[in-house]
């Protein structure tokens, strides 16, 4: 073959401004809210790091293990005294973590929800039981100022860390390094330990009481929520404070990253949860919710967005990945299987230097008008057009293409009634686009003219042309009424600007000029338009 | 270069191939498509005088080679050599030439007695196929010296084909509705001069109810093939002899004419082509098709290398296509000018002699809806770009489809022509015409141009011209366009959207202000060479104005003229701007604003230098009684006496100056480029062209050693193991990448005071134990640390009071504006919906809304 065919180009416009951005459009996926009811205020959210990305719901007096794949609850741990608090499943999807107001730490099995660890030191509430990094020891926090490091396997406290001077409601242990503990508390500091020093080595003065601590997983910058405020310090630096936001109305409740650590989710009290941009830390979207937002989480793999609210109301929203999506992640995880025959294997495949590689064309795929238009069968080109439910600037690319092969008569000749009703449809739709309306006016007047001497033949094509009528009548008085708001304007800027250089403007008219534009061939429609009468 | 008007013919061993190419003859390598010898090169050393109309291998030594002329010659030629060795002279045009090896020293011929004049006219009408010869005569014509060389068989109305079947036993003519089948074998009657016309044993005639276009006589066996105009191959079997009415057998597959058809050696295969733009290749054994389509354009003659391997095709646009017989891709592509070939009535040189800046190419319409680049001193096409993409496809009906046109094209003058605008469009005069321009950046990697914006629709009417400011130093580019519709409008590149993560905003280009002036109508516009000031020619009056501030600055007219100007030019370098009305040339200064110098000329072009400020005009003078004189003149701005003068014969079809750096250099006058009227390039005055192809030959040269330096340097050792020059090429990418890397890298952190960039920072990256003692390094790194924020944060204060001021001053400066004429007036509009971008994202366009506040501020302080 010489040269390919070239499939239909589709016409592009510009996006008119004050539309959804990219970042907006991409947050907005994650739809279809489903909300469940739990028995009071949601405190906190977590998700399993391991697929297939369960999470734990912390509430009232019991912790929830939801399945992400069918939103239902898979396992319910009710085994406290008091209010549950911060219910934390650790990173290989076993294990539980609970604390609980009394200042029990349990950890249970997540399969038969069976207690395997109690540790009772803590004399206040804990808000605060953790997994650390290191996979033996979790972290707690709790009212009663001190945060402790314990080992599991011995229910002892390895390290207990005194220094804050009021409730410590948020805490967790730096990602790369175990030996690193950050906290934060309502004496208005966020505190970085170290285990091998076993005391305070940075502090950190947020201005507020500390509800959410969270860390960049390579360990150098540490962001902070309390009150309405977020603020980002810089550990390299000495905990400089690098960033101050105060883009919520109340107290910012709980944070949490995405996958790849570029974007920042905050939910709040003032019933908002907000995305940020970590380049700039700017509001990039922001999702509203009806009740406060007392604990937000997104899933490992971007898919579901959780949010707890202070009535009770658990919202998951899932977002549809497409297959291309969910296959490369699965190639990420799957490279990282250490040990398997793949692993051992890798990279063996890749061409060498001086290796001749055979490239395996793609065949391309042609959309079903297309396939028509190659073999010029026009009539089905446009009908499957229609038929398939293409965006309105396909068919009209499509038309267009047509009047370029000089096809369109042919496309549109031999049709009945049922088959010339899409287009008619499509039509009427859309005449008065002010894009698309010089091209369709032309259709108009080629259909009209083809098939005036059948009219009244059949009642749903006799409806549909007056319907375009009317349509095509309501746009001409409309236009009528444009041109003189425009008129009368114009007289008020030559009066104005008469005095002046002789420069008249009308920016206002500027949205008025897309349609004013497409006035011309408007009375060539009113003429066949009225001989179907 | 006119490549595509007869057949081509394969030597024996089908490396090469021979091209008529109007009276010289081309030897071009099947491998490389590069020319290898010209025959017939001049006519003082004995080429042909006339269009070469047909060449054929010497049957009895291959090496030999035959060639018939218009000019009634036949020439013999050792082209390995390209020595002329024979002439024969036959005195009549010579259409169409036939031989046999059994036959060595007799040649049949057909030739026309009608004058070579008439010829012409029809040779340049688009008929498409062979062209229609009046009343052709067929002769046999004997290479022997003896006493009767001609002998004249048979006459026809018109020849369309000439074949001898490869066993030398029959001739075979098609004429309009009639094939003739001579029977030349048979004996010595003809040979004794004995045979007439009348001869019922010898020659037989067979009428078909169409018009035959295309004949082929089957390489083994007694079969004629002929395609007639309504698209049917007919097969003729079992002729000649005393059969009255021939078996034949049809094939139909085309929808248009036949235009020619081709056996392979083996008789397998007949190929067939013609308007489709698709050759089918029937498996005559079992009727079987095979297409190859979308060829680009028609066909009009198709040739089977003897070995069998390629197939090589003439098409309707001036190229040649030989392709591989054994998988059917394209194995060479040669093209000429496309332009020559193309309907001039729906498809005029509208856009001129356009001089690429990049190369000096000159680019100029090609085929409907194409721009072509071509390099006019090797003769060469360089680059063909689809400015309306389409399927070519043929028509249904007897009426041809209306094809796009491209009507203007201009490049942005930095050296290197990073943006080039069109403007094309298509009035089939039934549904609403489509006019767009576009806007095309260069890409460095496809060394090509790339559309980054089209706008649909820009003006209501049709654009008159389109031209680039001059851009010095950091100017942005803008683009004027001038319409019937009384408008001009501005263009310029804007920012869509913001910059992120590095990655640049994407560009595109947007209407920045509209203007008009009464209500009349601009058909041309200028830039000055600094770009400060537009000049815009409405009717007979030039308005001035400045493109920034969209402020009228000025009026000229001519008070007695009232013609309409149509050509209006700076010049470089000068404050002379020249205007042209049909019968007047006007010189400008507008440092007084007075007419310096006018001429009363019929310009027909005018095209300024680009290096100087010397401009071209051609004109036609009719003077009582005489043919029209045509003209070419140079003048310099201060002077109405022509610095040079040139007359040619016919009217030019276009006129630009070649860049010429070294006439630059002299303060020369550049050579001038004409597209003569037989659409070939002409270059006048500089330095002759065998010069400058002589230059661009040792340029080519000098590359090719290169290659073959580099060839050269493949060792044995290297052949074997592929390593040095492959590691050297391997740790060249590898570094490249690496740079790229941290460009990128710099990029993405450049936008953010962030940890990553501290981390970043080489003091990291050397083991601690080679550093400088850490007490000493504190401060200094505190230092870069804690000032970091601050500054910038001033930086940008200070750049926002500077910015401030300077708005400040341009409101004034506006206000102070005087105003001249109260009819004048400049709409700005957003032209959100009309602009189309291309891969853009979306965004604020900021910076119109900037200039609407700065002159609305201006309104309101008046």
């Amino acid at each position: 073959m010489s040269s390919d065919f070239k499939s239909l180009t589709v016409k592009k416009y510009p996006r008119l401004p004050g539309r959804k951005t990219a970042e907006s459009r991409y947050w907005r996926k994650f739809k279809s809210p489903i909300v469940v009811k739990e028995f009071a205020a949601v405190s906190s959210i977590h998700f399993s790091e391991t697929s297939p990305y369960d999470f734990a719901v912390t509430a009232s007096t019991r912790v929830q293990i939801y399945s992400s794949k069918t939103h239902q609850v898979k396992k319910t741990i009710s085994r406290f005294k008091d209010v549950a608090y911060s219910g934390t499943i650790r990173n290989d999807g076993r294990l539980v973590v609970a604390g609980d107001a009394t200042g029990l730490i349990q950890i249970f099995d997540v399969g038969s929800r069976a207690i395997l660890r109690t540790f009772r030191d803590h004399r206040h509430p804990v808000h605060v039981a953790k997994f650390s990094s290191d996979k033996t020891q979790i972290l707690s926090a709790s009212d009663d100022k001190t945060v402790r490091i314990w080992d599991m396997p011995s229910e002892t406290p390895l390290t207990i860390f005194t220094g804050h001077e009021d409730y410590i409601r948020a805490g967790m242990v730096s990602h790369d390094n175990p030996h690193l503990i950050l906290s934060g508390s309502y004496d208005q500091t966020v505190k970085l330990w170290d285990m091998r020093t076993q005391g305070c080595v940075m502090t950190m003065n947020h201005g507020a009481p500390v509800e959410c601590v969270d860390m960049f997983p390579d360990g150098g910058v540490v962001v902070s929520a309390g009150g309405p405020h977020l603020k980002v310090f810089d550990l390299l630096a000495g905990g400089r404070p690098m960033h101050s936001l105060s883009n919520h109305q109340k107290t910012v409740t709980s944070m949490c990253f995405d996958h790849s650590y570029s974007r920042l989710l905050t939910g709040s009290l003032d019933h908002h949860v907000k995305v940020y941009n970590v380049q700039d830390y700017s509001v990039v979207h922001s999702v509203k919710y009806p009740a406060p937002v007392m604990s937000v989480a997104l899933s490992p793999d971007d898919t579901h967005l959780v949010a707890g609210m202070a009535g009770g109301l658990l919202s998951i929203r899932q977002r549809v990945v497409k297959s291309a999506e969910v296959q490369t992640r699965r190639a990420q995880e799957e490279q990282a299987q250490g040990g398997s025959y793949k692993y051992f294997v890798r990279g063996q495949k890749t061409a060498g230097e001086g290796d001749f590689i055979v490239e395996s064309q793609k065949k391309r795929r042609l959309r079903e008008y297309d396939r028509y238009l190659k073999v010029f069968q026009y009539g089905n080109a446009l009908d499957a057009c229609l038929r398939t439910n293409q965006p309105a600037v396909t068919t009209v690319s499509l038309i267009q293409e047509l009047i370029h092969r000089d096809g369109l008569r042919q496309a549109l000749s031999g049709r009945d009634d049922i088959s010339l009703e899409p287009l008619a449809q499509f039509l009427v739709r859309n005449i008065n686009n002010p894009r698309y309306t010089a091209l369709l006016v032309d259709v108009t007047t080629v259909m009209i003219d083809m098939y005036t001497a059948v009219m009244g033949q059949s009642p749903l094509i006799d409806e549909l042309f007056m319907r375009l009528r009317a349509k095509v009548k309501q746009e001409i008085a409309f236009q009528k009424q444009l041109f003189s708001v425009i008129g009368s304007m114009e007289m008020l800027f030559a009066k104005s600007t008469s005095t002046s250089v002789g420069v008249a403007f009308h920016n206002e008219l500027s949205s008025t000029s897309n349609t004013s534009s497409s006035l011309a061939p408007k009375p060539s429609t009113e003429s066949p338009a009225a001989t179907i009468e | 270069m006119r490549l595509s008007d007869y057949p081509v013919v394969f030597t024996s061993d089908s490396n090469y191939f021979f091209s008529c190419n109007a009276k010289t003859i081309r030897i071009i390598s099947v491998e490389t498509g590069q020319v290898v010898r010209i025959l017939s090169a001049s006519v003082e050393e004995g080429g042909h005088s006339n269009t070469v109309t047909c060449v054929m291998l010497n049957p009895k030594n291959s090496l030999q080679l035959y060639s018939a002329s218009l000019d009634g010659t036949i020439k013999l030629w050792d082209f390995n050599d390209a020595i002329l060795l024979r002439t024969f002279e036959v005195g009549t045009p010579i259409t169409n030439m036939a031989m046999h090896e059994s036959f060595p020293n007799d040649v049949y011929l057909v030739i026309t007695k009608k004058s070579t004049k008439r010829f012409h006219k029809k040779q340049y009408k688009k008929s498409g196929g062979l062209v229609a010869k009046e009343n052709s005569i067929l002769v046999r014509y004997s290479l022997k010296s003896s006493r009767k060389r001609i002998v004249r068989l048979l006459s026809s109305r018109s020849c369309s084909g000439l074949v001898i079947s490869s066993d030398g036993e029959y001739l075979v003519m098609t004429g309009r509705y009639k094939l003739h089948v001579i029977h030349i074998a048979a004996g010595d009657g003809i040979e004794q001069g004995g045979v007439t016309e009348h001869d019922e044993s010898r020659f037989r005639t067979y009428l078909t109810p169409d018009r035959i276009t295309a004949l082929a006589f089957h390489p083994t066996e007694g079969c004629i093939a002929t395609g007639d105009e309504r698209g049917r191959i007919t097969m003729w079997y079992c002729f000649g002899k005393n059969v009255d009415r021939p078996v034949t057998t049809s094939m139909h597959w085309h929808a248009h004419k036949v235009a020619d058809l081709a056996f392979t050696s083996d008789g397998n295969y007949l190929l067939s082509g013609g308007e489709e733009s698709v050759l089918v290749i029937w498996q005559l054994s079992t009727g079987h098709k095979q297409f190859l389509p979308r060829l680009g354009s028609e066909i009009k003659h198709i040739t089977v290398s003897p070995d069998d391997a390629f197939y090589a095709m003439g098409h309707q646009d001036n190229s040649v296509n030989v392709i591989r017989a054994v998988d059917l891709k394209i194995k060479t592509n040669i093209q000429g000018l496309k332009f020559s070939h193309t309907d001039h009535v729906t498809n005029p040189l509208s856009t001129g002699l356009v001089i690429e800046p990049r190369n000096g190419h000159v680019v100029l319409n090609g085929l409907p809806g194409t721009l072509q680049f071509y390099d006019p001193i090797k003769d060469q096409h360089i680059m063909e770009l689809e400015v309306f993409p389409r399927n070519k496809v043929s028509r249904t009906h007897e009426k041809e489809i209306v094809p796009p046109r491209v009507m203007h094209v201009a490049f942005s003058n930095d050296k290197a022509a990073r943006w080039m605008v069109t403007v094309d469009g298509r009035d089939d005069k039934e549904t609403t015409p489509e006019l767009y321009i576009k806007f095309w950046e260069y890409d460095d990697d496809s060394h090509t141009y790339v559309l980054n914006t089209r706008v649909d629709s820009p003006h209501t009417k049709e654009i008159t011209s389109c031209i680039f400011n001059p851009r010095q130093g950091n100017q942005a580019p803008m683009v004027v366009t001038t319409s019937l519709d009384g408008t001009f409008k501005v263009w310029e590149l804007t920012h869509q959207g913001e910059a992120r993560r590095g990655i640049e905003a994407e560009k595109a280009w947007s209407c920045r202000s509209t203007g008009f002036y009464r209500d009349m109508v601009p058909r041309a516009a200028g830039f000055a060479s600094d770009g400060s000031l537009l000049a815009v020619a409405y009717g007979q009056i030039i308005t001035l104005w400045n493109p920034y501030l969209n402020t009228l600055q000025g009026v000229l007219t001519q008070p007695p003229e009232n013609r309409p100007i149509h050509h209006l030019t700076f010049l470089k370098n000068s404050p002379f701007l020249i205007a042209a009305t049909s019968d007047h040339l006007y010189s400008w200064n507008l440092l007084t604003c007075s007419v310096w110098w006018s001429y009363q000329l019929k310009v027909d072009r005018l095209v300024p230098s680009q290096t100087n400020s010397n401009f071209v005009v051609t004109c036609s003078d009719r003077a009582q009684g005489s043919a029209p004189l045509h003209r070419i003149l140079v003048f310099k701005p201060m002077d109405p006496k022509p610095i040079r003068i040139e007359t040619i014969e016919k009217r030019a079809r276009a006129i630009t100056f070649m860049p010429d750096a070294s006439a630059a250099a002299r303060d020369a006058v550049e050579p001038i480029l004409i597209m003569n009227h037989g659409f070939a390039f002409e270059v006048l005055g500089g330095r002759s062209v065998e010069e400058l192809k002589a230059e661009a030959e040792q340029a080519a040269e000098k590359a090719r050693a290169m290659a073959l330096e580099a060839e050269s340097k493949k060792s044995l050792m290297s052949d074997i193991f592929g390593k040095a020059t492959a590691a050297d090429a391997a740790a060249a990418a590898a570094k490249e990448k690496k740079e790229k890397k941290q460009q990128q890298d710099t990029a993405a952190s450049r936008g953010m005071v962030s940890k990553k960039h501290m981390v970043r920072n080489p003091l990291f990256d050397a083991p601690s134990h080679v550093m400088a003692p850490v007490s000493s390094l504190f401060e200094a790194f505190m230092g870069q640390l804690l000032t970091q924020g601050k500054s910038a944060k001033e930086e940008s204060k200070a750049r926002k009071k500077a910015l401030k001021q300077q708005k400040q001053e341009q409101v004034q400066q506006q206000a102070g504006a005087p105003g001249n004429t109260a009819e004048t007036a400049i709409d700005i509009d957003m032209e959100d919906d009309v602009v189309e971008i291309v891969g853009a994202k979306e965004g604020e366009d900021d910076a119109i809304p900037s200039s609407l506040s700065k002159i609305f501020s201006a309104r309101l302080s008046l």
